[in-house]
Order: structure tokens, then sequence, then C-alpha cells
């Protein structure tokens, strides 16, 4: 009876599983060499001139490497400093890399497209760059340069210092001692590699603006033309999402390689940390040069020239209204995705940790293959699957919210496994057994304790969803278009003060939503915080 | 005496793993027993099943007479309707509760004056003074002793403990033993008590339950156990030392083997003769006589008020142990073991890789 319970409380999430993730992306990626699977007809298919677009793929690669060398030296140098030296300035490096890992890449390129509309850099040699290649791998790599630092921070905490220590007692020769360090670093450099790579490729908020205006072909807004545009192509949407998955897996694996083939030097038993020791003079000015020019290039500049912006009328063409209305779509659209995500991703990371077999596994591969399939790829496969005439759900609300929670739920798994797992299994089971009835273990025991993680999951959801782009490009329902999409067409007009005026009027409004959230938190949070306090 | 539990036949599989082949097991009203068991041995997971918290693949689980669980039959009984305390491992303690607040929790809603009865059970497990704490600003014992009075809070007549002293330092594990065994006596309960530690099965067992991949191998009360280890695995638990392979021979009417050049009479258990085996030595068994074995000291260590000497004997792979008085004088003597501490096992199964 127990087990039927489970297997009847897990084949929903099977089927929504399937539903939002297997049946629309392997849809897609058949379609090519099945026909049949296209939607339904009068659509324009096969009447494309776009094509399969060899010099967007070329784009993207070239792009994605050089980002990725600019994005994983930098990782790792920043990486070292947090794990290995104590340095007061910590706490900035810290809050500048969640800034930039939140801002929406549309915005940060915006900024930096309002400082070189100034008409005193406009013709200068760094505009002239700015608009060219270099300005899209300078803002790939600054959008990639957090995931590069955290995955580098985390290997060099899994190096430790013994094993350093170790290498430096034993190995005499300096130049094999380099040697030694060298391969033990080369998984945290292939980590970081994988990871900015991937994340580069998949970005759509660059290609979208800067890529757009300066009429460079990248796959990801190559995909975007495909779908967007009369008469739609989704065959070559789909070669080209694949090329995109095909890329990203192709990263991913020479990270596994590289973890596998150098990382047995990481195997040891417990680790033990021993404090690190404090930056020396030199390291410490480096290090707070080298903070503060990622403070001011990051988020200073281009968000001052966005305030800036938004206060005067920079742009030289008349005036258009700022769609507020967006706001409230996105709030609307955002409020509710964020509310499905949380609980789903709640209630996938509960099945995990009870469950022994495939519904570990198929979370566990959910959650990696996000990896592999960008937002834009999951939107281009909900316009095909939902577009019949069995599931018409596209150009509605309902599908763009659906996309969007498949969108969050496995950076939500991720994100909520470690608040999650204080929530020990053998706390509920504790409860069961001491008798109590399962109406006091949700709200005595469970209830309080998840109120947090879903809290702070909801507000991580919210702020992602409010200002998505790739799949509201895709997605959004005539005339209910959110937020994301009217900056980018704002921006694409040059309309930078409007666009500025939104954005700005956006971040006000998210984060006026997760202060209440947070007050929420708090205010529940608050009984037991006074029972506390001694008498 | 009744029986307060009873496993008949109990299977359990994780994947195409057995876990558990075919256990049975008995406890009575009150009896206090110890499941003993190397890592991966099934003994969480009996536990587990006893609470509820897994279910069998088959066999029958009756608590005081009650089917709880019986998969053939389609029977199964929800923890909280089991009627049992439970001490976690990990404590399982509400992180957002108080001391206090846990163990009301557990106490019937209707239960008049629940805060004064939660109380006196901290008192009584000296955490009574932490009682507005919340659990993490306590030590692992003060959070196991709350874990202790949770456990105890609805009067369950038998509690289950999941290995509650594995993760706590000897004093207060020393401290914890006691308290445990004068609670449950007390309050009249029977316990499970799940450990790898050979200390739990000599200071609180009525019975001893030894659990070796997934079979029940030995149920017997602690002296019963330590006269007669029913494997190679138990005879190391009673504290034998070796895993020498020999042959098992007769001389003068009585069963021995060669132990550098002598002959030994030896306990065989499950060896026939002119077979070989492998034998196990306790230390307790080994002491200086002039008409023993010819031994060489290898190492001498003082141990809480004795000397453990390491013997070598030619011809012999694994070193004998033996306590003494004083560190032995000369580098060489002559030891005599006592044949109800020397064991030979078949040298097959398990007992190989012992």
């Amino acid at each position: 009876m127990h087990k039927a319970r489970r297997v009847a409380l897990s084949s929903p999430l099977f089927l929504v599983f399937a539903g939002l993730f297997v049946y629309p992306i392997a849809r897609l990626l058949l379609m090519p060499w099945i026909p049949a699977l296209e939607p339904a007809e009068g659509m324009g298919l096969h009447a494309s001139t776009l094509g399969l677009s060899p010099v967007a793929i070329a784009n993207t690669v070239r792009l994605g490497l050089a980002s990725t060398l600019v994005a994983v030296p930098l990782g790792l140098g920043f990486g070292w400093l947090l794990e290995r030296r104590q340095w007061r300035g910590k706490g900035l490096i810290m809050l500048t890399l969640w800034l930039i890992f939140l801002t929406p890449s549309y915005l940060l390129t915006t900024g930096w497209q309002i400082v070189f509309s100034q008409p005193m850099l406009h013709h200068g040699h760094l505009a002239q760059m700015f608009f060219g290649q270099a300005g899209i791998i300078a803002l790939l790599g600054l959008k990639g340069f957090p995931f590069a630092c955290l995955a580098a921070r985390g290997s060099w905490r899994a190096i430790g210092t013994e094993i350093v220590d170790a290498a430096r007692i034993h190995v005499a020769s300096a130049w094999r001692r380099r040697g030694v360090l060298l391969r033990l670093l080369l998984p945290a450099a292939g980590s970081a590699f994988a990871i900015v790579f991937i994340e580069s490729i998949q970005e759509f908020g660059i290609p979208a603006t800067l890529g757009a205006q300066i009429h460079l072909p990248i796959i990801t807004y190559a995909i975007y033309e495909r779908l967007a545009m009369t008469p739609v192509d989704f065959t070559h949407a789909a070669l080209l999402s694949w090329t995109l998955v095909v890329l990203a897996a192709g990263a991913a694996s020479v990270h596994f390689y590289l973890g596998r083939r150098f990382g047995s030097a990481l195997v040891h038993g417990r680790q033990r940390q021993s404090a690190p020791p404090s930056c020396s003079r030199a390291e410490g000015a480096v290090a707070g040069v080298a903070a503060m020019a990622l403070l001011i290039i990051g988020i200073a500049i281009p968000g001052t020239a966005i305030i800036h912006a938004a206060l005067w009328q920079i742009d030289p063409y008349a005036s258009v209204p700022v769609p507020w209305h967006t706001l409230l779509y996105s709030t609307l659209y955002a409020s509710i995705a964020a509310l499905l995500a949380v609980s789903v991703a709640m209630l996938l990371i509960s099945g995990q940790r009870r469950a022994r077999g495939s519904m570990a596994h198929m979370v566990d591969a959910m959650t990696l293959g996000n990896m592999a399939i960008p937002g834009l790829v999951l939107g281009a496969a909900y316009i095909i699957a939902f577009n019949g005439s069995l599931l018409p759900l596209y150009g509605t609300p309902g599908l763009l919210i659906i996309a969007y929670v498949a969108a969050q739920v496995p950076v939500l798994v991720r994100f909520l496994q470690a608040p999650m797992g204080q929530v020990h299994v053998s706390m509920s089971d504790a409860a069961r057994l001491h008798g109590m009835p399962w109406i006091n273990r949700a709200a005595d025991v469970q209830a309080p304790l998840l109120l947090s993680p879903f809290l702070w999951g909801w507000t991580m959801a919210f702020g992602q969803v409010f200002f998505e782009l790739p799949i509201s490009e895709l997605l959004y329902p005539a005339g209910r278009a959110p937020v994301g999409v009217a900056i980018v067409t704002l921006n694409q007009k040059m309309h930078y003060t409007e666009e500025a005026r939104l954005a700005l009027a956006g971040i006000a409004l998210s984060l006026v939503i997760a202060g209440l959230v947070a007050a929420i938190l708090r205010f529940a949070m608050a009984p037991q915080v006074a029972r506390e306090r001694p008498a | 005496m009744n029986a307060l539990l009873e496993m008949e036949g109990i299977g359990k599989r994780y994947g195409g793993q057995a876990v558990l082949a075919g256990v049975d097991l008995c406890l009575h009203s009150g009896e206090f027993v110890v499941l003993i068991g190397g890592s991966g041995s099934g003994k969480t997971t009996l536990l587990r099943l006893v609470g509820g918290l897994e279910t069998a693949d088959r066999g029958v689980i009756r608590l005081r007479s009650e089917v709880v669980d019986a998969p053939d039959v389609g029977i199964w009984l929800p923890p909280e309707r089991r009627g049992l305390g439970m001490v976690f491992q990990d404590y399982a303690l509400w992180p957002h509760m108080t001391c206090l607040e846990n163990v009301m929790a557990v106490l019937p809603a209707h239960a008049p004056s629940r805060k004064n009865a939660a109380m006196d059970l901290l008192e009584q497990v000296g955490v009574g003074a932490m009682a507005g704490r919340r659990p993490q600003h306590l030590s692992g014992g003060q959070q196991q002793r709350v874990g202790i009075a949770r456990a105890l809070a609805a009067k369950p007549d038998l509690l289950l403990l999941d290995e509650p002293l594995s993760g706590l330092d000897v004093d207060t594990r020393e401290h914890l033993r006691l308290q445990i065994r004068s609670l449950t006596r007390e309050y009249g309960a029977g316990a499970l008590f799940v450990s790898h530690d050979p200390v739990d099965a000599w200071r609180l067992a009525d019975r001893v339950v030894v659990l070796e991949h997934g079979v029940l191998t030995q149920a017997d009360a602690p002296e019963k156990l330590y006269a007669s280890p029913a494997t190679a695995r138990i005879a190391r638990f009673t504290g034998a030392q070796g895993g020498f392979g020999a042959l098992l021979r007769r001389q003068d009417e009585r069963l021995g083997i060669d132990l550098g050049g002598n002959f030994c009479p030896v306990t065989p258990v499950g060896v026939k003769e002119g077979e070989m085996g492998i034998a196990f030595i306790r230390p307790s068994g080994v002491r200086p006589h002039d008409e023993g074995v010819t031994a060489e000291l290898l190492h001498c260590a003082f141990e809480a008020g004795s000397y453990r000497a390491y013997w070598r004997i030619a011809g012999i792979s694994e070193p004998l142990c033996s306590f003494e008085a004083a560190p032995p004088a000369a580098p060489t003597a002559r030891l005599h073991i006592d044949p109800a501490h020397i064991f030979i096992y078949p040298m097959q199964g398990e007992n190989a890789y012992v």
C-alpha cells in the first residue's frame, strides 16, 4: 500500500516531466528528420530564405570561446582570492558578482550602449570596438565571469590546502611542483571553461540588443529570427537548436573528461581546511584594483548610464510613450510562474530525497539537461508542441507561464536542494513515528521548516521571470508583452530614455516585491525568535 | 513473557540487492535487544521496517500480536499508528521548535498539563535548563538527551534506537548508555537498539541479535554470544583476533590444531575433522605456561591498567595477543591457549574475508 501510494504520488510528476520537457524538446529536435512532427500547415513552412546560417554557428563558437578565454583566467584568479586568501574586500567582490549575475544581460548591454552613444565617445576607437565583436566578447565575458568565479572557487575548495602543501613538501623540483599544481588546477579550469562557454553560446539578451544592432548573426538570435519572422522556418530553427545542444554537450563532456582524467588527485578522505593566510601587500593592491575595476565596469558605469538616461532625454529620436502596462503583466506572470515553479521544485526535491530509483534519476537528468537546453530552445519547442489542434495553447498567457515554470524548475531544484536538505527526512519520520497526525505534521513540522526555502525560491524565480527574455520573445500573447520584451523593443529602436525608465521602474518594483516577501518571512519567523529570548 | 514484536521471514531488497533475507526475530515486553552488525548488514533497515518507515517485500511483522506489515495480504500500518518511540542517529529534532516544544509536540493535544509532563521528562534526562533553547544551540549529547525525552514522551511500550550514541564522545556515550538503560527499565519499555559498538551489546543487552549481510546469524544472551560465537565475525566482535588457516585434527580424543609445532585443543564451529578452517583466538584465553607454544614477543603496549603483548608464533601470519600484568621480561615465552577462547570456523563464505 505504501509502495502503491508512492507510485501514485510520483506518476503525476513523471507525466508533468514528460509533458513539459520530454515531449516538446524531443519533437523539436526530431523534426528535421521526421517532417510529420511539424505543427499545423499554413505557417509558411519551408518557405524561409534564412536557411541554416553557418555564419551564425561560426560566430557563436568564436565569440563563445573568446569570452570564455576572457572570463576563465579572471574567474580562476578571483576564485583563488576568495578561497585561499583573507582579504577585507571579499564582501565587495561577492556583492559585485551577485549584481552582475542578477542583472539581465540586455540591461548591462543597454548601459554600455548608452555610454558609447554619447557624442564625445561615439566616434572614438573604443566605441568602434564596442559596436563590434569585441563589445560582444567583453559583455559575454562579463556575464560569464560570475559563473567562472563560482565554479573556480568550488574547485579551489575541492583541491584543499593539504594536497597543495603535500606537493610543496614532497616535490623538490620547482618545475615538477608547478606541474603537479597545474594538473590539480585542470579540473577547476575545465569546469569554469565548460560553464562559461555554455552560458555564452546560450546567451540571448546580448545578441538581441548589441548583436542585432551591429547585424552580427549568432545562433540564439538566428533561432529567434526563424521563428518570429514570416515565413516561419521550424526546420532550420530545430537544426540550429541542435547545434546549441551539441556545442553545450561537447563543453560539458570536456568538463567531465577533465574531472575524470585529472580529478583523481582530488579523491581523498575527509578534507580539512586550514585558515587561509592574509593577502600580502602586493596581492592586496592587485586584488583591490581588480575588484574596483570589476565593480566599475560591471555595475557602476552601466548603472549610472541607465540612471542618467532615465533622468535626461538622451536619444536623438522623438520620445515615445513608456509601456508601463508591461510591468503589470510581468508582475502577474512572474508571481504565478514563481509560485508554480517553486511548488513543483519542492515536490520534486522531496520526492527525490525519499525515492531511491527512477524518480531520483529523473530529477537529476532534468536538472543536468537544463544545462544543454537553453530557454530559447525550450520556447521554440513549446511553439511547435503546443501549436496543433490537440493542445492549441500557443499565444495564450497559460503557455507562457508553463514555459517559465519549465525553465525555472531545474534551476530551483539545484538552488533549493541545499536549504531543503536541512529539513532532513528523519524530521518528518520522527513526527510520523511519534504519532503526529498528518495535519499536525504539515502545520507544525513541515510548513515552518519549508516556509523559508519556499519564499527564498519564490523571490529568486520571481526576479528571474520578471526580466526573462528568450521565452517571453517567443511565447508572449499578442498585446500582453512582458517587460523584457518591451525593453528590448525600445532598445532595438534606440529609445534609450524610455527603455531606461522602464528598466528602473521594473527594478524598483521587483525590489519592493522582494522586500515585501522578506518582511513576510521575518514576520512568519518572529514568534519563534521571540520565544527564544530569555525571560 | 508476551511477544511485543514478532518478525517472520522478513525480506527487503533495494534495486536488485537483497538487504534482508528471511529474518525471524522476536522481542518480548520489557526486553532490551541490541541489534549489531557491520555497515550494510541491514540493521537500520530492519529497525525502519519495525517503525513503518519502510515496507517489507515479504514476511510478516506483528506488534502486540497485531499484524502491521504483511505485503502478501496487503496489510501495512503507518508509523503514526504503531505507538512507538524512536531515537535517531542524527537526533532529528525539529529545529524551529524549542527543546520543550519538541517534547510537547509528541504528547497528545488533550493530555493534561502537557507542559509539565514535557518539562519533567527534560529534567529527567538532565536538560531541563535547556528547555527554552532551540536544538541547534545544544551540544550533540544534549540534543540526543532531548531526543530520548521525546521518544519516551508518549510512553511507548517499544523504543527504537538507531545508533543513538554513534556521534558522541566516549564520556557522553557512557553516561547516556546508562541513562537509556535505566529509563527504559523505569518506563517498562522494550527496546530495539541498533549499534555497531560491542560495548553497547555488553552493557545494555538482555539479548544480542547479530545481522550479517541481511541474515540473522545469532540471537542470544550476551554470555551465550561470548561463549559460543556462531560466526567468525561474531568471534571478532567478542574480541577474538587472528584469522589464520589451520587444519582441524584429532589427538587424544580431542579436536585441535597445530600451533607452532604444538597441538592446541580448540572449539570447532562448523568445521569437521580433517578440514581446513580459519582460527581466531581471544587475548583473555592466552597466558604464559611452561608447556605452551613457543612465541616471540613483538611489541608490548600499556592499555588501561594492563599490558597488551603481541606475540609471533612460527608458521602463523597473524600475531597473537595476551593481556599481562607487567611487561614480559624475556623476548620469548611459552603460551598456553584456553580451548574456550580459540575458535575455528569453515574457511568459506564470509569467514574467509573477516
